[in-house]
């Protein structure tokens, strides 16, 4: 019984989740939205720091330095923010439109050469061969026999059905016009001639030109540091290579010949290809990217867990140290917390019993506590009864011990209202005998000390805690 | 290189991370999509409650075909958990099904920290409390959530 509810239950998250994953797709919509928009400023973005980068050499061969500093760091940022939401906006509209009616249980994907169970289920031909070849000869979803020849049928309504839903190809932002089902985009991707090229995997100065040989890595900060720290280098790199197309442009004897080869060499720059990286790649370093940023939320979850609990025994540190009993003077102040579930307890069992902290009349003298229960044949009634406990000062007292003790329920709002009691103690009791166990088998008390509901009623029970006092005095 | 179960483990982290299941999380480690940690929050209302006991999940290239092999990293103190941190759930063995993603195995395992088997024990001692003397099986467990603030 165990394992079939242990089997159980995993299958049902299984399509909770999935329903949560449809309702999270319908929230993607409008995320897509948003990302395409930023795809599109990301793009004018590219195009006016392309501009300002073609404008950097004149400014500079004008002398200006004030407009230097600028445009290699926002085209770095700008270069990384391009790529990331590119990827995400592949990823989510693939997700986006993916029905539970056409996803493989398997691969968690689009159903390829669906195949129909004979107990209904739909999987990938190819991901079901896949299961059955390692000697399960059983449904994945249900468990029920199959048999390669008689349960397993083709469905070509769900992959007509499939192949009619058209979709533009994630790169068609880049150029691309092709128009296609899910599964033959997955095939179309790989050779699409319009992907992203390898992007390199390490990121080099934006004054590389100028013979900059700094190199760093993408998934760090090192280039904005780069480029803070090592701006005069940056600055006299570029004196330098000032200094040398100057000398190089001086040719006075063929200044014809000369200013044509400048002038070509000059329009090459300004026009060079924009760089393409590929998606698959982009990917990657985006997840690799989000699941650090995972890890470090679940490590902060688990500190914020442990400062929490740690938190909170310090504040049951705190409430658990009370006077010593030895100084209480035969005072017990009982706070009883959640008094509804502990009724309960004490009801559910009547071996269920729930002693008080110990108190002494004096730092020399007897040692007392309280105990409640509830007896089985009584259920609505609260017992207390008052035990003498053991203690190191038993041998030089007297014995039986004698004197007064008053119970007191305490009413929380009106302290006219509460509820006192005194007992006077009798020798002949052996409640009040030198105790022969840590706590005596014997109490001396009320078997009817309140009724459940009248406390209840009547206002004792506030925020469902109770406060019993009892004070013992020698007479 | 991306293959069959490399791509379904994407699409399961994927899914943890869009719907996430209370009081379980887990992800890829850095550098191998094949081995993951996990983190298990002990349920409430049970003597694991406030634990927080760490995992790690190895797949094979068999994946979603064969179960992955989970382990308690943190000390569990359970009829069904190893000394060395191993799990007896029959749907790691077999009852598996290839439809049972990572946050279908945390679950699980949670839900079987609520309800133990001591019939088929992996630590006798537990087993053997759990059924005989309920207090100090909790007393134990009560040890090892403690220990799981320190870990």
């Amino acid at each position: 019984m165990q394992r079939v509810q242990a089997d159980q239950k995993p299958a049902r998250m299984h399509q909770h989740a999935h329903t949560h994953s449809h309702a999270h797709s319908l929230q993607h919509a409008e995320e897509k939205e948003h990302n395409s928009n930023e795809m599109t400023t990301n793009l004018s973005s590219t195009g006016r720091i392309a501009a300002s980068s073609s404008a950097t050499p004149s400014a500079a061969a004008g002398g200006g330095a004030s407009g230097a500093p600028t445009p290699p760091k926002s085209l770095a940022l700008n270069q990384n923010h391009h790529y990331a939401p590119g990827s995400d906006t592949s990823g989510e509209q693939e997700e986006e439109l993916l029905d539970s009616r056409y996803e493989c249980a398997i691969c968690i994907d689009w159903l390829n050469e669906p195949v129909l169970t004979s107990c209904g289920h739909r999987f990938c031909r190819s991901c079901l061969t896949a299961w059955m070849q390692k000697n399960n000869q059983c449904c994945p979803m249900d468990n029920k026999r199959l048999s390669a020849e008689h349960d397993i049928f083709p469905d070509n309504y769900t992959r007509r059905e499939i192949e009619q839903l058209k979709r533009d190809c994630p790169n068609s932002s880049l150029g691309c016009s092709v128009v296609a089902s899910p599964i033959e985009l997955h095939r179309h991707l790989p050779s699409c001639p319009y992907r992203r090229q390898q992007e390199p995997q390490e990121e080099k100065c934006p004054f590389a030109k100028i013979k900059c040989d700094f190199v760093g890595r993408p998934e760090t900060n090192q280039l904005e540091e780069h480029l803070k720290a090592d701006m005069p280098h940056h600055m006299q790199l570029m004196l330098q290579a000032f200094q040398q197309t100057a000398i190089a442009t001086w040719q006075p004897h063929k200044p014809s010949t000369s200013g044509a080869a400048v002038e070509n060499g000059h329009g090459q720059q300004q026009l060079p290809p924009p760089p393409q990286y590929a998606n698959g790649v982009d990917e990657q370093i985006v997840q690799t990217m989000y699941q650090r940023i995972v890890v470090l939320e679940q490590r902060t979850r688990e500190q914020e867990t442990r400062l929490e609990n740690m938190q909170k025994q310090l504040r049951l540190a705190r409430q658990q140290a009370p006077v010593d009993p030895r100084y209480s003077n035969g005072t017990i102040v009982w706070r009883i917390e959640q008094l509804g579930a502990l009724v309960a307890r004490l009801r559910a069992n009547a071996n269920n019993q729930v002693y008080s902290h110990e108190c002494y009349t004096s730092p020399h003298g007897y040692k007392f506590c309280a105990r409640l229960n509830i007896q089985p044949r009584k259920p609505h009634v609260l017992s207390l009864h008052v035990h003498l406990m053991q203690s190191e000062n038993d041998y030089h007292l007297d014995w039986p011990f004698k004197g007064r003790i008053k119970l007191c329920m305490v009413h929380p709002a009106d302290a006219t209202l509460s509820q006192h009691d005194t007992i006077m103690t009798k020798p002949e009791i052996l409640a009040f005998h030198k105790p022969r166990e840590a706590i005596s088998t014997r109490g001396f008390g009320f078997l009817e000390y309140a009724n459940i509901s009248n406390i209840i009623q009547l206002g004792f029970c506030a925020d469902d805690r109770l406060l019993i006092k009892i004070e013992i005095n020698i007479v | 290189m991306s293959t069959p179960a490399r791509r379904r483990l994407m699409r399961d982290f994927k899914r943890l991370q869009e719907d996430p299941p209370t009081g379980v999380s887990g992800a890829p480690t850095d550098n191998n999509i094949m081995i993951w940690n996990a983190v298990i929050f002990g349920p409430h209302d049970t003597p694991f409650e406030d634990g927080t006991f760490k995992l790690t999940i190895e797949f094979t290239e068999e994946y979603p075909n064969k179960p992955p092999t989970v382990r308690f990293v943190s000390k569990v103190f359970h009829p069904n958990v190893y000394a060395d941190g191993g799990i007896c759930l029959d749907i790691l063995q077999n009852r598996w099904s290839p439809t049972y993603d990572v946050s279908a195995i945390l679950t699980s395992i949670q839900s079987l920290l609520s309800d133990p088997n001591p019939n088929s024990p992996a630590n006798s001692t537990a087993a053997q409390l759990y059924k005989e003397n309920r207090r100090e099986y909790e007393k134990r467990v009560k040890a090892c959530v403690e220990q799981s603030f320190i870990d």
